[in-house]
């Protein structure tokens, strides 16, 4: 009898070292372990032993099902550790494929610019009004203080409707007709589209200005300064230069131009290899805005008191401030929406 | 205006290397545009007389004599006429930066050199050919005819700033800036006994404030010294004769103006508005008709010239001219621009006289010319000058008030500082406190300077912008919402979060596109487009759209979707202008459904909408659609009429969709609110079947609906193919679980209804 268990316990270790899987494992186990299987089988047939004999038998049994059992533990691991090794390696991926995707499309850069800008001046507490595109001689020149046929009209080539009716040749009516409506305190801008009878790769008819004005009791112009500045550090970076030097509006008394240091030269005028820079022109500084004191002749005709109310006002290019900022040297670029153009930016 | 370094000094004395003074200029408000460097760099350029000019189609071509040899030449430039002198480059020659020799070759004729132009010797830029001084010595280097090395300041002068029009006007701006003082020119005249007998009448006061004149007799017509013809030169004048030269010399010394009439020629002056129906031919040949709001210089019979515009042919100056009249006077600036304006001529004067000259100066510049005339023509002077003005033009007296001064520029400035600095500009004071300073405006600031604010201005360039502080103000306003930039924001991140492109486009557009889309032409057109394309403004973004789609297609860029928010323009009573989203799609993945998807997408940011068919003449018939937002019809989208799509020779069909925004805006509704989230489970059914082509998705929906009734949560379609339909109904009741009977009972009665209502067919 003993020896049958011996041959049973034999047996199945020889198996158990071919076997390969989990699935030959579980065969393996029914066959010898299972409810049916060969060492269950020598269980039931305890009761035909005489009853002496059963003590020394069951022993042996018990000895052989543990080491059966055991062996089969450990087996499992081995297997299961082996197939989720094998099932980890066939699943890899090669992660250099392409993702999956969503394509996603973009705003135009003009667009990415004048959020910039907005955005830092509604952070300053500014609030945006809008006017028309088409204005008419009042709001676009006379209220701004600029007659009719005075040499200074030559600053703006104007598109006509009609008579005294056009494009708007600024962003700078919106002061007019917000003023008009309000009251100090005010701090306005005014993002939009203008037109000028001009074209070349850096003038386009038609092209986009962020108007901005700030009224109340004793604003200076070293506010002026001040918010500028802060404004083309954000655009530019805290390292350029900003400069202010006088310059002639109707609309503003005392007026200035803004200029930055040059972002190709870094305000050197000439480039790393001895050549002359053309972006600014060999002055080392590139004009990006114009601006000033609101003159008390556009508050006349307001009726603010320019006594008690003082105000500074800017008006800026955004292509030439994206120009700039993403080195594009064709303005025409912006305005033929070519996707290769859109997807750089 | 160009302000050659040498004939500064003559009036400012300074150290200063031209770019040091170029920058402080700059930062005063006197923009130096340039700095040029005259023969700088010119290596090889000589001095030529034409011989001999034969026409040859679009081409001259000109023997040239070089004093060591003569040469033949083509060139383009068709005024030049035997007897002129020009530079006359070689292979050898060098030339200002970045420009080469090009040779001309002409089929038979071979050439050798080339004629230069102004900007090709680093000077002005001009469309001719640049002509020397007709003494200037055949085979001479041109840089000893052009003055070696002169250095030229080109600065862009101010509109308001006409007073910078001249030399001596700068050199005042330039002492004012370096805090120096300034040596006018010594005019001295020497008058004969025989006195001005001349009439004149000036009949408009208004427009002509101020008229003088001298006579000149017995004057020689010849070129001028050289001095004269290297200053004109480097200021970008050619040098003619010596009367004409000395008159431009003047003009740009003083920035007077000056006209000299051939004094034979003219009976009397008389200075009036034109008749209507008058002529006059100008020097320049052209024959101008006048109006009676335009002011002339007549004799007795006729207009002789356009007053401080042009003069005419007949009385100017000529070889054979031995008396000379000469015109210095003031005239009405608006009236100038009108007149030059409307007559559409610019000239050195118009644009002087436009930005008004200086009333002192009128008198001044009439006696310097009169005295150089004299001496460089070897005439006499007559005793006496005209001199008919409305009335003497006094400084004006302007208070500038300190607290005021600094309540404007942020500054700490006292009186003492305010009177020294309007002291270097010539701003005498006549009376001051610690409050408040009152100064005297020179007449060369007439015009300029008329108001307080105008001296703060003065105050604060000369004081110098980069000395006062910089802060930032906020100001206490009501907080507005912005609502427009917010909502239109939203909307371009959504699409292009759904993978469209924002365009930028022209809202003026080429005046055929209503007939490209089948539309009537009713858009506004511009009275003076710069071109035709862009002359009309739009009444539909479509087309816009369109443009940037047909430039993508034409450069290969086949599978594109874009987008645009931007304005069309109507005509009603007054002028409206709307405010739309507008977008195509077309490539792969394009269809009616891929841009229904990104429409509804970007609706349900905003509310509820649906669809509903529409007839238009831009879209396919069967492939169109309405969009209602919140019961409001806000657009339509569909594939593009392929009419259409054939004018713009698109070969795969193009979807459009466009979106009034101002209706969408308006129709958001502005509170959201929370509903419960539902406690009990749901229960899915699927349904499959087969569809007759008269079903529609809204109708099998409307179909569940009704039998479903509150059980029925969601209905999704989830597979098609061809006219085979799946769809996923959730049952779900909000106050308890629904049993495996109630629902297996609710789906069988919807099966029913769809067999026998619909006629479906059921799939197992
Ligand atoms: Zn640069």
């Amino acid at each position: 009898m003993v020896e049958r268990i011996k041959a049973v316990e034999d047996e199945a270790i020889s198996r158990l070292n071919e076997i390969k899987n989990l699935q030959e494992l579980e065969a393996w186990r029914i066959r010898y372990l299972g409810k049916k299987g060969l060492l269950t089988e020598l269980v039931k047939n305890l009761k035909n032993i005489p009853t002496e004999d059963r003590p020394h038998f069951g022993k042996n049994l018990n000895i052989t099902k543990n080491k059966l059992e055991n062996i089969i533990k450990e087996k499992r691991v081995t297997l299961e550790s082996a197939d989720k090794e094998k099932k980890i390696k066939s699943s890899a991926v090669d992660i250099t494929m392409p993702g999956k995707g969503i394509k996603r499309g973009k705003l135009h850069p003009i667009t990415q610019v004048m959020n910039e800008v907005v955005d830092i001046f509604l952070r300053l507490g500014f609030s945006i009004a809008d006017g028309p595109d088409i204005e008419t001689d009042y709001y676009n020149f006379e209220a701004l203080n600029i007659p009719k046929h005075h040499a200074s009209r030559d600053m703006w080539s104007t598109l006509y409707i009609e008579k005294d009716t056009l494009l708007r040749t600024h962003t700078s009516p919106v002061q007019i007709r917000v003023m008009e409506k309000k009251k100090p305190p005010l701090a306005i801008i005014a993002p939009g589209k203008v037109y000028r009878r001009d074209a070349d790769v850096t003038h386009s008819t038609v092209f986009h200005q962020v108007e901005g004005f700030m009224v109340d009791k004793n604003i200076t112009f070293a506010d002026l300064k001040g918010t500028l500045t802060a404004l083309l550090h954000a655009i530019f970076g805290k390292a350029k230069r900003v400069r202010f030097r006088p310059s002639y509006f109707p609309f503003t008394e005392p007026s200035a131009e803004v200029d930055v240091e040059c972002v190709n030269c870094g305000g050197k005028g000439k480039l790393s290899n001895g050549e002359s820079c053309r972006v600014c022109k060999e002055t080392g500084w590139l004009e990006i805005l114009g601006c000033g004191m609101i003159d008390p002749n556009v508050f006349k005709n307001l009726k603010y008191d320019p006594d008690k109310y003082s105000g500074y006002a800017f008006g800026m290019g955004i292509e030439r401030i994206a120009m700039l900022k993403f080195g594009i040297s064709d303005i025409r670029l912006f305005f033929e929406n070519d996707l290769r153009f859109l997807k750089q930016f | 205006m160009k302000i050659p370094i040498k004939w500064l000094k003559e009036y400012v004395k300074f150290k200063l290397s031209p770019e040091d003074l170029a920058e402080k200029l700059t930062m005063a408000g006197t923009e130096v545009g340039a700095i040029e460097y005259h023969g700088g760099g010119i290596e090889n350029v000589v001095c030529g007389k034409i011989k001999a000019v034969e026409r040859n189609d679009a081409h001259l071509i000109c023997e040239i004599d070089l004093g060591t040899e003569i040469i033949k030449t083509i060139t383009d430039d068709l005024s030049l006429q035997v007897g002129d002198r020009v530079p006359v480059a070689s292979d050898e020659s060098k030339l200002a930066e970045g420009i080469h020799v090009k040779k001309i070759a002409l089929s038979g004729v071979e050439s050798f050199g080339m004629l230069c132009r102004p900007h090709e010797l680093g000077l002005a830029k001009a469309d001719h050919v640049m002509k020397l001084p007709l003494d200037a010595k055949i085979g001479m280097d041109v840089k000893k005819v052009l003055g070696k090395n002169g250095i030229v300041l080109d600065l862009d002068v101010l509109p308001n700033r006409g007073d910078l029009q001249s030399i001596i006007g700068v050199a005042r701006e330039v002492a004012a800036v370096l805090n120096d003082k300034i040596q006018n020119p010594n005019v001295k005249l020497i008058e004969t006994n025989r006195k001005v007998n001349i009439k004149v009448e000036v009949k408009d006061k208004e427009l002509c404030p101020r008229y003088m004149a001298r006579v000149i007799e017995g004057v020689k017509i010849k070129d001028s010294p050289q001095w004269i013809k290297e200053k004109l030169l480097l200021s970008g004048v050619r040098p003619i004769n010596n009367v004409v030269d000395i008159t431009n010399f003047v003009l740009l010394e003083y920035g007077q103006p000056l006209h000299a009439f051939d004094a034979d020629k003219v009976d009397k002056i008389v200075v009036r508005k034109a008749k209507a129906g008058e002529k006059i031919k100008t020097l320049d040949e052209q024959e101008l008709k006048l109006d009676s709001g335009i002011l002339v210089i007549a004799d007795s019979k006729k207009p002789i010239a356009v007053a401080g515009i042009m003069g005419g042919i007949g009385t100017e100056v000529a070889l054979n001219t031995q008396n000379i009249l000469l015109e210095s006077a003031f005239f009405n600036p608006i009236s100038i621009n009108k007149t030059s304006q409307m007559l559409k001529l610019r000239s050195e004067s118009s644009v002087r006289f436009g930005k008004g000259v200086d009333w002192d100066g009128v008198a001044a510049a009439l006696d310097r010319a009169a005295q150089l005339i004299a001496e460089l023509g070897e005439g006499k002077i007559l005793a006496g000058k005209i001199d008919k003005k409305a009335k003497s033009r006094k400084c004006k007296q302007l208070a500038i008030r300190v607290e005021n001064t600094n309540r404007l520029l942020g500054t700490k400035l006292k009186a003492a500082e305010i009177i020294k600095i309007l002291g270097r500009l010539g701003f005498k004071k006549i009376k001051s406190s610690m409050k408040s300073v009152t100064v005297s405006v020179p007449l060369s600031r007439f015009g300029d300077i008329e108001r307080e604010v105008d001296l703060v201005e003065e105050v604060a360039r000369i004081y110098g912008y980069d000395k006062i502080d910089t802060t930032i103000s906020r100001v206490s306003q009501e907080l507005s919402t912005d609502a427009f930039e917010k909502n239109s924001r939203k909307i371009k991140e959504i699409l292009a979060g759904a993978g469209l492109y924002e365009v930028q486009t022209f809202s003026i557009l080429d005046p055929k596109y209503p007939e490209r889309l089948g539309l009537e032409a009713d858009y506004i057109p511009i009275a003076n487009p710069l071109t035709e394309d862009e002359s009309v403004l739009r009444t539909i973004m479509l087309p816009s759209i369109l443009k940037a789609v047909d430039h993508n297609l034409r450069h290969q860029i086949d599978d594109l979707g874009i987008f645009e928010v931007g304005k069309v323009y109507h005509k009603a009573k007054s002028y409206v202008e709307t405010n739309m989203l507008a977008g195509a799609l077309t490539g792969q993945g394009a269809d009616f459904f891929a841009l229904k998807g990104i429409i509804e997408t970007l609706l349900f940011e905003f509310g509820s909408s649906k669809f509903e068919s529409i007839q238009s003449n831009l879209l396919h018939p069967g492939q169109s659609a309405g969009i209602i937002f919140e019961n409001k019809a806000v657009g339509w989208f569909g594939e593009l009429n392929p009419d259409i799509s054939k004018r713009y020779d698109f070969k795969k069909p193009v979807y459009v969709f466009e979106i009034n925004l101002e209706v969408l805006f308006s129709a958001i509704k502005l509170t959201k609110k929370c509903k419960p989230l539902p406690k009990f489970p749901k229960s899915d059914r699927d349904v499959a079947m087969f569809i007759k082509d008269s079903v529609t998705h809204a109708g099998i929906l409307e179909t569940i609906r009704e039998v479903g009734g509150s059980m029925v949560e969601d209905i999704q379609l989830f597979d098609v193919y061809k006219n085979s339909r799946a769809y996923r109904i959730t049952y779900r009741d909000k106050n308890r679980t629904l049993t495996v009977d109630e629902v297996n009972a609710k789906h069988e009665e919807i099966l029913k209804s769809l067999t026998t209502k619909l006629g479906v067919e059921l799939r197992k």
